[in-house]
Parts: C-alpha cells; structure tokens; sequence
C-alpha cells in the first residue's frame, strides 16, 4: 500500500523519454553535457538494470506499474528536475528499506549497498557539475521585509515599504529563497514607487512642526463629560425613550472606564501634526478587580478602523507605562480598556448603572503625548547630505509642496561635485561593499545631466538616490563563486540573524579580511543573536517555518468561541516567538520543541491555559506546572490556531503540519478526485467519526496512518489552542458549566467527547498528548535534522540538495555529540561549508 | 444600466462632465475603428469563498433547467449565460485550503508547496495579445490587495481597489502642470531604467551561469519597464476618453464587500466601452468579518465553514444572493450598452464564479463557473463529470480561441473545448 506515495511523483503516460537538453553556447550546457557523456546511457537507474529487473520490474512494469511506475523504463535525464526528484525518492525508498518489499527473494545488504552508492555517486556527480558553473545556490534579491530594513539603515528612517511591494513567492519555505525571489516589469515599478516613498520620508524640508507636549485627563473630554454629568436614568429622546446610562466613574485622581464601547476613551485635544514617532505615557490602575490586573490598550485611529499600539496590564496600585509610536499625521490616540464592564455575578454595566455597580474597571489618571519626537530637518537629511548647508527659507517666501510647506532648502557650495559626493556615498553604504572605480559614475552622471538640464540640487540628487535603491548592486546579493569573501559573508550573516544590512564592525572586519576567521565570525555572530535586531531573525524563521504568518488567516467563529479577541491573537504569536528566542538566548536543548519543562507566559497567555499568577503583559520564563498538557511548540496556542480552520480543527492537518514543520517529511498531497472531510458543527458526528471512514478505505489508510497520529493527540485542543474534553457544538449538546466574565454561556454547547489516542506507524500508542510528545522524544534526531535543513535553507538562499545531506548530517551529529543547544546549531549552520561558501 | 434612469441618476452625481455627448458617440477613435472590427474583450470575475452549490445547480442540464434561488436572479440573461459544473484545475492541494485563490486563471498546480512557482494567467495572455491596442494592457480590479492576475513569470499583480482611483486613471486628465510634472516623473524614470539596466549588464559579465540568468531576468524587467513608461508617455500625449458620469464615492467601510464590489464592476463596462482597456479581472475576496447585510450577523469566512448548520447557510444565502445581484447588474448594464447596433455584451466575454467547489470542505473540484456573453451558443446548463472533472482549462482554451488566440494548450488543459459548449 506505500506504493501510493510514488505514484505522484509521476505518472506513466505523462512522460515522454526526452534526450537530455542541449542548448550550445551555456557553460551550464557543458557541464550537463559532460555528465551525459560521463553516464551516457548508464545514468542513474538504467545502469542498475539487472538490480531493476531482479528487485524492481516485476511490479514496477509497464503493464502492472504497480504505484503507477514503470522502471523498465527508467529515469535518466537528470537535467530534468521531476526525473532527479525520481530517482532521488527511489534512493530514499531503498535506504529507508521500505523497497524492495522484504521477501526471500529481496535484495541481500550489499546489493542494496551497491545500489544506493551507484545511485548517490551519480546523483553527487551531476549537482556537483552543475555547481561548478553556478556554486550551490543563485543570485538572490532582498525580499520585502529586506528591502524594507535595508532601506530604513540606509535613510535613517522608519518607514513602511513592505506592503508596496508584490508580496514574495516562498521556495522550500522560505522567502529567502532565490527560486522564488523573481523580478518583473511590477517588481521594478514597485522598487521606483517604495524608493519615492522613503526618500520623500528622509529628505523632509518642510517647516518644523509645532511640537505637541501635554498631559491629557478623561474629565476634560466632552463626551465624557457629558456622560458624567447627565443623570443616570434621564431619558433625551421621547421617540426611543432610551435611558441614559452613565458608564464612569469619576474619582479624586481618575476617572474609571467600565466600557469598550461608546463614548470611546478618545483624547481629542491631540491630532498628530505630522507623520512621525510620538511618546505616549499613561498612568493608572485596575479598579474592582480583587487584586488582579485590568488591561489598558492604546489604538490610534483616523475615525475609521482603529489599530492597536500596544497594551499593558495595570495593577490595583497606580502603574506610569510608556510606549513609542510612529503615528500618522491627522491620527488620534484612543484608550480602551479590555475585561472590564462585568461584575462577580456576570452582571454588566448596562444592567446595574454606574453607582451600584461593583464590577471591574480601569481607572485612568492621565494620558501624555510628546511629539514629534528628534530634530528638525529629521537627522536623515544629514545622513543623505552630510556636508552640504541647510538655508532656513525665509517665512514670506515659503512654497507649498505636495508634503507641506517647504522651510529649509540644500544650499550646496558647488552643485557639481557636492552631488558627487553625496551620491557616491550613498552608493557605498547601498553596496555593501567598496566601490569599483567608477561605480558610481552612471549614478552621478544622472544627477549632473539633470543638474544641467536645471533642476534643482534636491532634484537632481533624489534622482540619483533613486537610481541607487533600485540598482542591481542594491537589490540583489552579489555573492563569488566558491568560499564567500568578507563582504558576501557579512551580507550573508547579517541578513540571515537581523534580516538587515551589515553595520559598520561587520564592513570594518570584511575589509580587514578577518570575518572569514571562525572565531571572529562566532564572536560576529554572538553580537548579532544578542543584539535586538536579532528579533527579526526570530520572527521571520519562525513566522514561515511554524507558519505563524498565517495567524490571521482565519477568525475563530464568535458563537463557538466567544472568547477569541485581538490580544489574544497577538499573544499567541508573541508567546511562539518568545519561547524561540528564550531557546536561543539560554542555549536550550532543541528537545524543547516537542516537550519542555518551561513556558513563555503573558498574562493573557496563562490565563488562555489556565495558569495561575502571571500579571504582566510581559512575557517572561515560568516552569511547567504540573498536570499541564503544554511545553514545546505543539502545544502553543498560535500552532494550534494555525492548523485550524476557526471552526473546526483536522488531524489531518495538524498531523501534515508536524510531519512537514517538525519531522521534515511533508506528506505527498492527496491523491486527485479525493475531497476533504466535510466540516459538521452540528454536534451529531466527530471529526473521528468521519475521519474513520477515510482511514478505513485501502487507498487512503497508506498515507494516513503516517499522517494523522499527531493530529489524533491534539484532537485535545480547539481551534483557538485551548484545553478540550468535549467538542464545542453548536446543534446539540450540554450547556458548559464555567463561565464566562462570570457569566453562563449561551453561544455554544457541550458535543460529544474528545478522544486523543492513536496509534504510531510502529505500533506504539499513545493515551494523548503527553504521551504523544514522550513518544516523540524518540525523533530527536530527526526533528534536529529537518531545523537545520530548515535554517540552512533559510540562511543561504537556497534548498537543501541530494549532495548537501552529507553537511547536514555531520552538523546533525556535532550538535548532538554536544548538548542539543539551539544556539549551538546557529554556531554549526554558520560555521559550516554550506554557510560559507557560495 | 444606462437605461433613462440609471442615466439620469448618474448625471447626478457627475459635475463635471455634464455636458457631454452619450456614450455610444463617445470615442471618437472607437467610433472610427469600430466599422472595422469591433475588439472582443474578456472579464472574470471570482468569489473567494465558494458559491454554495445546493442553492445554484440545477438537477436538471442541458437547456430546460430548471430554476434555483441564485440562478433565479440571472433568469433575465438564461439566453445569454451558460452554467458549468464539474471543471476544475487538478492538482489543486495546497499550502492551505485557500491556496486555489491564486491559481483560478492560471492553474498551476499546488499552489504554495514546495518548489511551487505561479505561471501567466489566462487574462495576463490575453492582455499580451490586445492589450497594446489600448491605454490600459489589462484593468486588474480587487477588493482586497490581492489579484488572481499573474504576470509570466508568476508574479501577483496588485489590483486597484479604490473606484475613485481607477476611473481617475482611465478618465480624468490632470490640470497641465500635473501633467507636465507626470512627464517629467516618467521621463526621470525612463532614465533610471537606462541606467540601472546598464549596471545589471555589466554585472552579468562576471557572473556565474545561473547567476546571469537571474540578472537577465531583472534586466527584461527594467528594459520592459522602460518601454511601458514610454508608452505611458505616448498616451499622456493623447487626451482621456470622457464619459457622462461622475467620478464613484469610495466606501470607507471595509466591510462593505458587496458595496465596494459593486463599485467596482460598474467601472467595467465603461472601461470597455471607452475602449481603456480590453482586459479586466476582479476579485472579490471574502473577509472575516460581517458584511452590512441585513440579516447576517456573522463573519462571511466563518458562514464559508457553516458545517452544515442551517442558520449559517441561510446567512450565507443572504451574502451570496447579494454577491449574484451585483454580478447580475454587471451583465444588464453590459447588455444594455451598445456598439453599432450590438450590445456590449455580445463582444465580451465574462467568466463568473469561484476558485473552491465547497468552501466548507475546502474542496477545490467541481467549481461554480458561469460563462457569459462573447458569442457563445448559450442557454443551458453543461453539466460535466462530477466524479472525473473536465479541467477548467479546456474551458480557458476554447475562450482563448474565441478571443482569436491560436494556442493549442493552456495550463493543465487536455483538450481545446469543453463537450457541448459552442
């Protein structure tokens, strides 16, 4: 029944023998074509012939093509990436010992032995060929989130690009890869467009702002007031005969929100003048709350969809938090708190009046905001001119520009030469790299025609600035062919751990000629890991890798999961990407990622799994208690969200998401004309239940057996990577006996029981999850294997290949003569030849 | 559409250009041209999230079908439409059970696994055909920032999503110092392209082999790049076309998909009769939050997943009737205008329907697909295999005929037509 996993491969009938592709005039056509000559009609399979024939035909026909293959008829043309992916999983089938079938008449050890080594030697030999010509990976572009970062260095700006950009194909994954990383008429377009933009950011010349600085209290804001001061009761429309509810409380020192809704916690007295970074302050505390927290969030909005800037858990007694934002000109600043408007008997607001009630609140004392904050011109104009004088214009001569009034003008002292240097030194620091003689001269030559054609310094110079960003010595990663030199190597190092340009020490030791010395390039990379930008790293692997990017694909329905909200959400994701990076700071063992005895906990996520004792918003290290299920990334809340639907959850997903994500064995999509199980909430019928008929069908049990024992054990969890004994449903059920916000649940019921056993592909079984997680203790190797493929992949820009296993395999074997550290890994990938070279 | 009062309500709103001649008389270059030949133009037009079968199949096929709610609403156009069941693209198991999205035009197999590269949508071939004949190559519309229209080497165009903004493009002319500083900008840009496109050349003398394929690539783009800003620069020369109607309000509620849906397939028939483009595609992606329809109440993405519970399909009903409602004022108003006596629709082709067969499966077989317009031999229902699909591609490959491609294939195409569709 495994043949089935073959049959996808290829099918007989789909393939035509072709000869292998000659195209003249290549130097990659040479070396194709040495290899052919090489093997010529022994390439590969068909030199095994008789161990086909023995083994392999007498299911492997054309006539039977048992799982559709014919290997009378062989794969050869290597050149051909389907038929190299052949012949590569009949090599992994044979040494895996899955094929051939184990009967008495099978292959003895050495014949097998034989066959792999004929096999590996062709295939080594033809990548190896092929690497000659190109080295292992390609000419890779920067990626959005890349380019973004390297022009922010670059300007001195902070700036949104990544979003003008064509959103970026992933290969193997990734978005590093250079498969994917394609260029198109839109892709320069988009680059002319995103460069516009930055500049337009970093070269401001429009008058200084009126700087904002003033500390804000609810008692002033009308609406508010107006709340308060009407009498609670009163009833202001005869047609509706609303009664007034007063939602505030006002104290000595603040005023206490008990709502999210109407009227919002605005600050109207505060518009931001212009698009720039502001300080926002804000004191209070949690009001009626028996000693817990209340949760405070800050949203800037322009009266339309608000976003959020951050959120903060204050405690009973008065806490002062402080967070900067980049705001956008005409943007308020709005506080609403979050948990509060219900009191111990799940009563809310609404229903008791503001004097009586005793539920929880948020007392807010005051709201400050300072900005915009830095100098003006903004320091990014010195970055870009730093030698040319700036001339304050005259108040009566001002002009108006498309981005406000103009008060500053470049008053270069000689045009020419000035342009020349600012130009020059742009290129520079966007090449990461010296400049060749004259390598910047068809940059400045566009600002000097342009000087002479009369426009202005500013003019000429974006110009140029412009041609820069969108260069191919900017937007791509020129690397040598063999080792890497100190310029691509600190390219290389940089964008893998902050996904950003080298800095200045990274130049410095690349000129010097000394980052290619392992112990200067480890000690590189422990500034890097420990440095902040290192966030970028860990948020950028992970987000693709776990598919935390994908956490907003779906909304949790509002009926099955009525407490789903925003900053959950976003805890989930913070909480993954925590304990990642708490891994690599601490040096933690990669068996954490399926079991650890530690967890990274906000206060929303351990509420979420029931932990007690946790206040902050701030994620920090707790120990496992006892009796829980989680520890290890399978159990975190944002995996589990991102291997459901918001309805329903699949083993067969989940269980696909750990073999591809964890073990690195993504399985072959299902065959065609299969469907997938129909979702049903109605209470009657569990996932289980309608997944057993699948499972029980001969054609499907092959695959899933393998499949689905992981999403069996995580069958314990629902969509939104709560705890679960019993389906949610929506049709029939028991009404829950929790509350909650101390109210009954009406939104959904109680369905039938949640059964997380299974049974592995050896044989062994598992009770749930904690035993899932022991039993997968026993894959340590192999979940190694797949993360450093994984970062490998990631890092260098390109796939791992048939000839690369053996690099993986000794970093595999170092990391795990040594302790399994996570950070330990990161040394290895770096210090590796597939890391180094090109 | 542009019947009296349609006509009247949007004179209306219209302002500035109140004076001006009716449509049929309205391009004067069209008019001229159009005693040769009148273009034949393609629209698709795709729902993200699936249209609920049971409410839009017949049981019967073949041309005495019988009724069903959503068909009910495109009862006046039963001569001129023709429903297909039992297509799709194979091979459509993705990264996730929305991954079909990207490749309803172009149908690349497994979209977001592995080695997964997109290639050219149908509208994007099409548009290399007749596109230079017109201001606009292809109008690529969307409600959300992402388009099913993919460029050759399967790169997403981003659509237009704001109304205002396209019929600004196709048909305000800026005051002329706008103008002139638009030419100077294109003109700097064409610079720009000059150089770098020299810099990737010399580049690629030192490259390796697969290294300067890549920076080939990225000379191409910059060197087609330049020749489009070229042509933009042609047609900045050549005044907009004028239409009757006033610039569209945009709807700041992002929820309001239908809404803004509506919005922007009103922009489709003027953008074809004034001949800006003969190429347009628009999807309409469905978003996880409750459309301001009375009567739902909740998230449209969730509805998708109703796992066969009745109130959520009667809200998803609702969501969907409105969805055919709009579609079905694109057709009246395509049918409605005319061009030598023929109505619009007569010579344009529209592709209506969805990337999933069942959203609540995420299953991607026997997708809803609607053919209208573009002389076709229509008024049944085709009904294909709904264990063995057809591939949608054959499909694709007799449009591409009868748009005056010769191609053989499309896409994972097996054959050049589908079985009773003339």
């Amino acid at each position: 029944m495994d043949h089935c996993v073959l049959a996808r491969i290829r099918r007989i009938g789909a393939r035509d023998r072709k000869p292998v592709k000659i195209v003249p005039g290549t130097l990659l056509v040479l070396a194709l074509e040495s290899v052919a000559v090489a093997a010529s009609d022994q390439a590969a399979l068909v030199a095994q012939s008789s161990f086909l024939q023995t083994h392999c035909v007498a299911c492997h026909d054309q006539v039977d093509a048992a799982a559709e293959l014919d290997l009378g008829n062989p794969p050869q043309d290597l050149a051909d990436p389907q038929e190299f992916a052949l012949v590569q999983r009949i090599y992994d089938r044979v040494l895996g010992g899955e094929m051939p079938p184990d009967t008495e008449a099978g292959p003895s050890q050495q014949e097998r032995a034989q066959f792999l080594k004929a096999i590996s030697d062709d295939l080594i030999h033809y990548e190896r060929a092929n690497e000659a010509a190109s080295g292992r990976t390609v000419l890779r572009r920067l990626n959005r989130v890349e380019y973004e970062n390297s022009v922010r260095a670059l300007l001195g700006v902070d700036v949104s690009l990544r979003d003008i950009l064509p959103p970026d194909t992933s290969t193997h994954g990734f978005d590093t890869v250079s498969d994917g990383l394609r260029l198109s008429p839109l892709q320069v377009e988009k680059y002319l467009e995103a460069a516009d933009v930055a500049l337009n950011t970093a070269i401001d010349l429009t008058e200084e702002p009126e700087r904002f600085h003033s500390r804000m209290t609810l008692k002033d804001e009308k609406a508010i007031r107006e709340n308060l001061d009407t009498p609670d009761g009163s009833v202001k429309d005869p047609v509706s005969k609303e009664q007034h509810r007063v939602l505030f409380r006002e104290l000595p020192d603040a005023v206490v929100m008990f709502s999210t809704g109407y009227p919002p916690g605005d600050f109207r007295s505060f518009s931001a003048p212009v698009n720039g970074r502001y300080r926002i302050r804000a004191s209070g505390y949690a009001y009626q709350t028996d000693g817990g927290p209340a949760t405070l969030r800050l949203f800037a909005h322009r009266f339309r969809e608000k976003r959020l800037l951050g959120f903060f858990e204050m405690p009973p007694e008065p806490r002062e938090v402080e967070l900067i934002a980049s705001l956008e000109r005409g943007e308020l600043v709005q506080v609403v708190p979050h948990g509060v408007g219900f009191d111990r008997q799940g009563r809310g607001i609404w229903n008791v009046g503001a004097t009586a009630f005793e539920g929880r609140g948020l007392a807010l004392q005051w709201l400050e905001i300072e900005g915009p904050l830095g100098e003006w011109p903004p320091s990014s104009v010195k970055l870009l001119y730093p030698d040319v004088p700036l001339r304050e214009i005259p108040k009566q001569q001002r002009r108006w520009r498309e981005q406000g009034t103009l008060g500053y003008e470049l008053a270069p002292v000689d045009a020419m030469s000035d342009a020349r240097k600012v130009v020059e030194r742009l290129a520079y620091r966007a090449f990461r790299r010296p400049l060749e003689p004259d390598q910047a001269a068809p940059f400045v030559s566009l600002a000097i025609k342009a000087l002479r054609a009369g426009r202005t310094f500013e003019e000429a110079t974006r110009l140029a600035f412009r041609a820069v960003l969108t260069s191919p010595q900017f937007i791509f990663m020129e690397e040598p062919i063999g080792s890497l030199n100190g310029y691509s190597l600190a390219a290389r190092l940089s964008y893998f751990l902050t996904s950003g340009p080298p800095d200045g020490e990274l130049l410095e030791l690349a000129a010097s000629g000394r980052l290619q010395d392992p112990a200067v390039l480890r000690a590189q990379t422990e500034r890097l890991l420990t440095s902040p930008a290192s966030m970028h790293f860990v948020r950028n692997f992970t987000g693709q890798w776990l598919d935390l990017r994908s956490i907003k694909a779906t909304s949790p329905d509002r009926q099955l999961y009525p407490e789903f909200d925003e900053i959950l959400q976003l805890s989930m994701v913070g909480e993954t990407e925590a304990f990642f990076a708490e891994m690599l700071a601490k040096n933690e063992s990669i068996e954490n990622l399926m079991h650890s005895g530690f967890l990274m906990l906000n206060r929303t996520m351990a509420q979420h799994y029931g932990i007690e004792g946790i206040t902050s918003e701030q994620f920090q290290r707790v120990a496992l208690p006892a009796n829980s299920p989680r520890g290890g990334v399978l159990t975190q809340a944002a995996v589990l969200k991102v291997t459901a639907n918001g309805t329903v959850t699949s083993p067969v997903v989940r269980g696909a998401w750990v073999q591809k994500r964890l073990l690195g064995q993504p399985p072959q999509p299902p065959p065609p004309n299969v469907g997938a199980v129909e979702p049903d909430t109605r209470g009657a019928t569990t996932i289980r239940e309608l997944l057993d008929k699948h499972r029980n069908s001969q054609t499907c049990a092959a695959c899933h057996r393998l499949i689905d024992p992981p999403g069996f054990a995580l069958e314990s969890f629902d969509v939104i990577g709560a705890w679960r004994d019993r389906y949610r449903s929506l049709g029939i059920g028991d009404k829950p006996a929790w509350k909650l916000e101390g109210r009954d649940i009406w939104e959904y019921k109680l369905g039938p029981p949640v059964d997380s056993s299974g049974v592995l592909p050896d044989g062994r079984t598992f009770d749930g999850i904690s035993e899932f997680k022991q039993l997968l203790l026993s894959n340590r190797q192999q979940i190694l294997r797949a993360l450093t493929s994984n970062l490998l992949t990631y890092a260098t820009g390109a796939g791992i290949r048939f000839t690369d296993r053996g690099e993986v395999d000794r970093i595999v074997q170092v990391v795990s003569t040594k302790d399994y550290g996570l950070r330990t890994l990161l040394h290895e990938v770096i210090q590796s030849e597939l890391f180094r070279n090109k | 559409m542009m019947g009296q009062i349609n006509r009247r309500a949007m004179l209306r709103g219209a302002g500035i250009a109140m004076a001006l001649p009716l449509l049929d008389a309205m391009s004067s270059r069209r008019a001229n041209s159009a005693e040769k030949s009148i273009p034949t133009r393609f629209v698709a037009v795709c729902t993200s999230l699936g249209i609920h079968a049971p409410f839009l199949f017949p049981k019967r096929a073949g041309p005495a079908y019988e009724q069903t709610p959503y068909l009910e609403i495109l009862q006046d156009f039963q001569d001129r439409l023709t429903l297909v069941s039992g297509l799709s693209h194979p091979d459509q198991a993705g990264a996730d059970g929305h991954s079909s999205e990207q490749t309803w035009l172009t149908s690349a197999r497994h979209p977001g696994l592995g080695g997964f590269r997109n290639s050219i949508s149908i509208d994007q071939l099409i548009a290399e055909q007749l596109g230079v004949e017109t201001r606009f190559p292809t109008l690529v519309l969307g409600t959300s920032h992402v388009s099913q229209s993919y460029t050759r080497s399967g790169v997403m165009i981003p659509p237009e999503t704001r109304p205002s903004r396209v019929f600004a493009r196709l048909f305000l002319d800026g005051r002329p110092d706008e103008v002139a500083d638009q030419m100077r900008r294109i003109e700097e840009g064409r610079s720009i392209m000059d150089t770098v496109g020299a810099e990737a050349k010399r580049l690629e003398r030192r490259a390796g082999v697969r290294d300067r394929e890549k920076l080939a690539e990225y000379f191409q783009s910059v060197r087609e790049m330049e020749q489009r800003l070229a042509r933009a620069q042609e047609w900045m020369r050549q005044p907009k076309p004028k239409v009757d109607v006033g610039p569209p309000q945009d709807i700041a509620d992002e929820k309001d998909l239908i809404g803004r849906m509506q919005l922007l397939l009103d922009l489709i028939p003027l953008s074809l009769q004034t001949d800006s483009t003969r190429v347009v595609t628009l999807l309409v992606q469905g978003r996880n939050d409750v459309p301001p329809i009375p009567g739902v109440s909740i998230d449209h993405h969730n509805l998708s997943h109703h796992g066969q519970d009745e109130a959520k399909i009667e809200q998803l009903r609702l969501i969907e009737e409105a969805e055919f409602r709009a579609f079905g004022s694109l057709l009246g108003s395509l049918r409605n205008k005319s061009e030598n006596g023929q109505p619009l629709l007569d010579n344009t082709l529209v592709l209506f329907g969805s990337n999933l067969g069942n959203a609540n499966s995420h299953d991607t077989r026997n997708l809803p697909i609607i053919l209208a317009g573009g002389r076709f031999r229509h008024g049944q229902y085709l009904a294909c295999d709904s264990d063995h699909n057809v591939p949608l591609c054959n499909l694709y490959v007799q449009i591409l005929h009868q748009m005056g491609l010769a191609v053989e294939a499309f896409g994972s195409s097996t054959a050049s037509s589908v079985p009773g569709l003339q």
